[in-house]
């Protein structure tokens, strides 16, 4: 949501009189929608190959991560890390499909994840990059969002906006997807595990796949035996993509050193199936 | 004794803009709900062109073409939509005085109106579908029929080089004031009585053509009337790259001049060139059916100027047509308020 526009706001004038009236929020004039390249600003993979960019964020201010976009010749893995946390922000590489939008359909994370400079220093963002298409391919990441110019601020309004960038930086984004990669058999069938890991518990708010043909899916918790679903769903209406992706309609509880079974039937034999999970770490720093 | 209008007052208030007007509100004191009392006078409306459909000769200016509201009830715009035989052809809005309204210079059809066919990178959308991705204005415009007449007028430019007909349409809702009980009349004209904001359009201050593969800077200048607040930008370009969504012909750099900000920026040293870090078309803005929504409404001060960097990625002349959308506001300063009360 973006910051109110203007506030309200009481003048008193010597003659005793008290004018209410609105001013343009303060915070408002040192915060700016932002495209935060990567550098590379582009980067081109051999068939197969592995590369990765960088996102930056300098010490003029700090950057809320809201979303992503990007584009390619052809389809890639990717993988996040926070440099200065150092935080993996998924268990494994995840499909582009899955998360990367464009400016029509940006995939929105979960929470914004602030990059904050308070204090001085840099951030910064690695995103590694594996070709799954097999042929050369050209890729372009956006990460957008909110910058916070909160140093060249007037001291009244930096104390505010500091207050603010700090109250947001505690949570952060995170991924799941399968722990291996998930191949259907012969018959269309299969069975996956995606599994919470031990750093936190996390909160599940949308559900992404990348496939090229409809299936049927039934998720059931390992340690409850209870499942999500009455019966098997079909996959175009359980699960999205980067541009609209499933959004539970309640977020899902995932404890830590849980594992949930993803069981598939009636989909292609052989056909490789990438599912992803976003969400949030529940876990302060 | 007519039922007063406010009962539980904070529940019965319709706030402008925040959805429709309630179809049943609580009444605290007979502890029950009830129909809101504005409903039966509010309702949805499209006001078309008159005709309902005009032919523009290939390459030319329509007539200003009227868009008459009756003199029954006032009209609030929260869509636009059109429908063309060639969806490439841009839209000026004008008063009964043929004073430009709500753009600073004519926009293209495809950033403020849906009902063409549309592409995102991973889904493909039919014109069949096109009503329930309406182009929503940002801010609704409140059109009082006693105070600003009762007809605006549109001016089409076809850009496609042939004959185009054309049905535009705005979308609202209708607040049939005329013949309502007393209280009804008298919210209705808190509605908009209150009003200190009106959708706006901002697109470059001059045509944006751009030679083959090459880089021109171009300027949107904010008018010095107003702050403007920009929620959603779109654009659209006559060229395209095989295989990607329309946009993708051409990169774009953004600096907001006072501050000498680049509003897209990587690893930044100063200066920056103007290539540099740059994003391409299709990552920074979106269309009518699909606009890029701001992650924060970005606040202009009066008078600012936004420099744009366009680079040209194909090897031929491409028209690149740029549209925020937001709204101005007008609000007075504390002292502006004094001024006009004790001064």
């Amino acid at each position: 949501m973006s910051l109110a526009t203007f506030i309200p706001v009481e003048l008193q004038y010597e003659d005793g009189q008290i004018i209410k009236g609105l001013q343009p929020n303060p915070i408002k004039r040192h915060v700016r929608d932002y495209t935060l390249a990567s550098d590379p600003v582009t980067i081109t993979l051999a068939g197969s190959g592995t590369g990765f960019v960088d996102f930056v964020v300098d010490q003029q201010g700090s950057f809320e991560w809201r979303s992503i976009v990007g584009t390619s010749t052809g389809v890639f893995s990717i993988e996040f890390l926070d440099n200065g946390r150092e935080v993996n922000l998924q268990n494994r590489a995840l499909h582009s499909n899955t998360v990367i939008g464009t400016a029509r359909r940006p995939f929105r994370l979960p929470v914004p994840y602030m990059l904050s400079t308070v204090g001085g220093g840099r951030r910064a963002i690695r995103a590694s990059l594996t070709d799954l298409s097999t042929s050369t391919n050209t890729i372009r990441l956006n990460l957008k969002g909110r910058r916070w110019y909160q140093n060249e601020a007037p001291p009244d309004v930096q104390a505010q906006m500091q207050a603010e960038i700090n109250k947001r930086a505690a949570m952060y984004d995170y991924w799941l997807t399968t722990e291996e990669a998930f191949t259907l058999d012969g018959s269309g069938n299969g069975q996956a595990i995606i599994r919470a890991g031990h750093e936190a518990d996390t909160e599940i708010y949308k559900l992404m796949l990348q496939s090229a043909n409809p299936f049927t899916f039934k998720i059931r918790e390992e340690s409850t035996l209870r499942t999500l679903m009455s019966d098997f769903i079909d996959s175009r209406n359980g699960m999205g993509n980067a541009e609209f992706p499933y959004i539970f309609a309640d977020t899902y509880y995932f404890e830590r050193d849980r594992f949930l079974i993803i069981e598939v039937e009636g989909g292609t034999a052989s056909e490789e199936l990438f599912i992803t999970m976003a969400g949030r770490r529940l876990r302060y720093f | 004794m007519p039922v007063p209008l406010y009962v539980g007052a904070d529940q019965i208030r319709y706030i402008p803009g925040a959805g429709g007007v309630p179809g049943l509100v609580y009444d605290v004191q007979r502890g029950k709900h009830v129909p809101h009392p504005l409903k039966r006078y509010v309702k949805p409306y499209m006001l078309a062109t008159d005709p309902a459909t005009v032919t523009v000769t290939a390459n030319t200016v329509s007539d200003p073409i009227p868009l008459v509201i009756d003199g029954k009830g006032h009209f609030e715009v929260l869509y636009s939509m059109a429908e063309a035989t060639d969806f490439n052809f841009t839209v000026a809005l004008f008063d009964p005085e043929h004073r430009p309204l709500l753009m600073n210079r004519e926009i293209h059809a495809r950033t403020i109106c849906s009902g063409f066919a549309t592409a995102t990178a991973l889904e493909t959308f039919t014109t069949a579908g096109a009503a329930g991705r309406p182009f929503i204005w940002p801010e609704p415009w409140f059109l009082n029929v006693e105070k600003h007449g009762r007809a605006l007028f549109a001016t089409f430019r076809d850009l496609s080089g042939s004959n185009n007909t054309i049905r535009f349409s705005l979308h609202g809702r209708r607040y049939y004031h005329v013949g309502a009980p007393a209280g009804v009349q008298r919210e209705i004209e808190r509605l908009y009585k209150q009003r200190v904001s009106m959708p706006y359009f901002y697109t470059t201050d001059r045509e944006v053509i751009l030679a083959a593969s090459t880089t021109t800077d171009f300027n949107m200048r904010i008018s010095d009337d107003a702050y403007f607040e920009c929620w959603k930008k779109m654009a659209f370009t006559d060229q395209t790259v095989a295989s990607q969504p329309n946009n993708a012909s051409f990169n774009v750099q953004i600096f907001e001049r006072q501050d000498d900000r680049p509003l897209i920026a990587g690893r930044m040293t100063r200066p920056q060139a103007a290539s540099a870090f740059s994003t391409r078309g299709d990552l920074y803005f979106g269309d009518a059916e699909f606009p890029y929504l701001a992650d924060e409404a970005d606040l202009y001060d009066p008078n600012t100027l936004l420099k744009f960097t366009l680079a040209n990625q194909v090897a031929s002349e491409n028209r690149v047509h740029l549209t925020y959308a937001g709204r101005k506001v007008f609000v007075p300063s504390p002292e502006e308020v004094y001024d006009m009360v004790y001064r």
